[in-house]
């Protein structure tokens, strides 16, 4: 038993490389960031989840011990379960549609000519406009009877159309704003790393008759495998922080069918004047983000090993 | 001495001199909302131009600081939705304004958490007259018998009204409309003016603050109490308040009630001629008498009339503004000097602030001509004795307005049903209630 024990540990040393150990001069370098990063992160993290178990007045600055009282009412919390359901449906509408049509546009425009160039920059003009810019464009847009969607399906004898005001089409809505925002970063993305694979690949695929299909499926996408999963991972992230578009589109409206997570935490903590509260849905928030890209991440490292 | 060595020991003297003139001046850091509007009104100094609040306070902070070389108060504005948290960001700062702007119904939060200074001697040491402030709006900002702010005015709500449409439609002449009396009145004349104009009769904006104030004064006019036992604990289960929004409901699904998405959009109907009455607040009037002036008549006859008691005795929804000086602020002698002179002159000048529609707070200004010659005010003198608020020991009524408001539209637009939505309201407002300390 104790040579079994004892080659089996053996076995996980030898496959373990040993790690350098760091020295002072490493560490001065990475110091400043490493400061920053705990005074500006590890520290409100921490600071964050203690509040989750307080009843914290953000106001007067006083704070009292309720243990699990918050995560009890978070987990009843009607609002809160309809602020999960819509933020999952959120990254689910968006998170796909980054990730395909941001390839899509990539190699659509992965060649070397002017009107690629052009429709390059357009694609990615849209990323450096703040949120309020974004929503107002897209306000009057969705604005009904006159906005320039009406207008367009007036055409159609489509009348009467309220996306932002219908319960079951404002999310989809401000997905779409959303995608239109900011598809500019994956498709630079995916650009990048096109660009990245050699040409001989191509050109021995085309003296081996491969079809445009073929060569996609098994040259294109196991070259830019990474570049997906990272943009993936970016995405996931990203949207399920949703905030601004919604708080500035809807405020969570019509029947609370668009309020996200971030909103939630956001009203809770400096609306409602609750911050334990609000902290106590920032930590469910932070764990479902952690087990999203943590699977996300597990998944594709999978695939990549097929 | 050198001409040039000369020029620059003046340029020196001078470079050291600004600043201690500028030092000269004491600073009120001034948090308030109402906009910014420094392109209309940065420079003005004359208080007859302005016709919204924006305009009003900043050409009052304009004259004061030309009156005053030695106080310059220097407004810190911040957008009326997130005033709050931006407020609650600086005092846990400790970056606390000198004056803010304060609505009555806020002030229980903060005097609750002892971080108002009271007002009562500092008032007498300003010189302002408090007898003269109106019973309401003095016991709005009055609690446990000291005076924590001083109040600006009466907030109330009313009907818009295209008194042309309506004449159009027999309700009345031009300047002069008929307004119902009861929820049945209200429904006849509604689809008279269908009948007689196509348009809706009435629009409602689709904020949830707008729902919320219009079924507080539905249930007022029925002398309803929406607190009856606590002051943590709405009841909402009132028959006569499901009859009251039933009445909107229905007037919807006829198309005598129409929902407009935002308030920009509901002005511009309004000023197109494109329904009879708008729902809205005093603090619009001012802009609304503008829009009547520029609209080459398709906007006919505007009148602002107080809302009217279709569900039983006359009674509207109020609130106020008022500026508070919190703890922490105006932390020298001279600051707090300077502080009490700024708020005694927007005491003396409360006058012009009426110009946006509001109601002044001193009593001795209400039968002044200078108020009553206004266009609409003189009909505003039964306003006081009608005018109600939550009690104002509810804690942030801000906050539980917009619950009630928010399901309610979710019903009025057949989202759920009328009864899933009072449910909806009262258990938000009760599960948030009673998660404060």
């Amino acid at each position: 038993m104790t040579d079994m024990t004892s080659t089996a540990a053996g076995m996980t040393a030898a496959a373990t490389p040993r790690l350098k150990s760091w020295s002072w001069t490493e560490l001065l370098f990475v110091a400043p960031y490493l400061l920053l990063y705990v005074v500006f992160l590890v520290y409100p993290l921490g600071l964050g989840f203690i509040m989750s178990f307080q009843y914290f007045d953000l106001f007067a600055g006083q704070a009292e011990f309720i243990g699990l009282e918050n995560y009890q009412q978070l987990f009843s919390d009607r609002i809160f379960q309809g602020a999960v359901v819509n933020t999952f449906k959120f990254v689910i509408f968006t998170v796909p549609t980054f990730v395909a049509l941001g390839l899509l546009i990539a190699l659509a425009l992965n060649r070397q000519t002017w009107w690629a160039a052009t429709l390059r920059t357009l694609f990615f003009a849209s990323n450096v406009l703040s949120v309020t810019i974004v929503t107002l464009i897209w306000r009057a847009v969705y604005l009904p009877q006159k906005g320039l969607l009406q207008n367009f399906l007036d055409v159609f004898g489509i009348q009467n159309i309220a996306l932002l005001q219908d319960p079951n089409w404002a999310l989809q809505a401000i997905a779409v704003t959303t995608i239109w925002w900011g598809i500019g970063l994956p498709m630079v993305l995916f650009l990048a790393a096109l660009q990245q694979i050699p040409g001989e690949i191509y050109e021995a695929a085309e003296l081996d008759n491969a079809s445009p299909w073929q060569t996609l499926w098994h040259i294109t996408i196991p070259s830019i495998w990474r570049t997906v999963v990272l943009v993936t991972i970016i995405q996931i992230i990203a949207q399920f922080q949703v905030f601004g578009q919604i708080n500035l589109m809807t405020a969570g409206g019509p029947n609370n069918s668009t309020r996200s997570m971030v909103q939630f935490v956001y009203e809770a903590g400096f609306r409602q004047w609750t911050a334990g509260f609000a902290s106590a849905a920032a930590q469910v928030l932070f764990v479902i983000m952690i087990v999203a890209a943590g699977l996300q991440f597990w998944v594709s490292r999978r695939k990549q090993e097929f | 001495m050198k001409l040039t060595t000369f020029v620059a020991l003046g340029a020196l003297a001078l470079g050291l001199a600004v600043p201690t003139m500028a030092q000269a001046q004491t600073e009120v850091r001034f948090a308030r909302f109402f906009g910014a509007c420094e392109a209309d009104f940065g420079t003005n100094t004359d208080p007859g131009t302005p016709s919204n609040e924006c305009g009003v306070i900043t050409t009052l902070t304009n004259i004061f600081n030309a009156e005053n070389p030695d106080v310059r108060v220097v407004p810190e504005i911040v957008e009326w939705g997130p005033y709050y948290e931006q407020l609650a960001g600086r005092i846990a700062s400790g970056d606390v304004p000198d004056i803010s702007v304060m609505h009555g119904d806020m002030l229980i939060n903060f005097v609750k958490r002892d971080m108002i200074t009271p007002l009562d001697e500092a008032f007498t040491e300003a010189g302002i007259d408090v007898e003269d402030i109106a019973p309401g709006p003095r016991e709005n900002v009055t609690i446990d018998s000291q005076i924590y702010a001083l109040p600006q005015d009466f907030v109330t709500w009313l009907w818009h009204t295209n008194s042309g449409t309506m004449a159009e439609a027999g309700l009345g002449e031009v300047g002069a409309p008929v307004y119902p009396t009861s929820i049945e009145e209200m429904m006849e004349h509604a689809r008279q003016f269908k009948q007689a104009t196509g348009l809706p009769y009435l629009a409602l904006t689709l904020d949830s603050n707008a729902m919320s104030r219009t079924l507080y004064t539905m249930l007022m006019q029925a002398n309803y109490n929406l607190f009856p036992e606590s002051t943590n604990q709405i009841d909402l289960h009132s028959p006569g308040a499901k009859e009251a929004f039933e009445a909107l409901k229905q007037m919807k699904d006829e198309g005598l009630l129409v929902l407009i998405p935002d308030w920009a959009s509901a002005f511009t109907g309004f000023s197109n001629g494109e329904y009879g009455n708008l729902i809205g607040g005093t603090w619009q009037i001012g802009d609304m008498v503008r829009l009547s002036e520029q609209t080459g008549g398709a906007l006919e006859g505007y009148v602002a009339h107080v809302f009217p008691a279709i569900n039983g005795e006359p009674a509207v929804w109020s609130s106020s503004h008022s500026w508070v000086m919190l703890k922490g602020g105006a932390a020298t002698p001279e600051k707090r000097e300077a502080a009490l002179r700024f708020l005694r002159f927007l005491f003396e000048n409360n006058i012009h602030w009426a110009r946006a529609g509001h109601l002044p707070m001193r009593t001795s200004l209400m039968s002044d001509p200078a108020f009553t010659e206004m266009p609409y005010r003189i009909g505003f003198a039964e306003i006081p004795p009608i005018a109600e608020h939550l009690p104002k020991d509810v804690p942030q009524q801000r906050i539980i307005q917009p619950f009630i408001g928010e399901e309610l539209l979710a019903a009025l637009q057949d989202q759920k049903s009328t009864d899933e939505a009072f449910a909806a309201a009262e258990e938000r407002v009760n599960t948030y209630l009673s998660r404060l300390r």
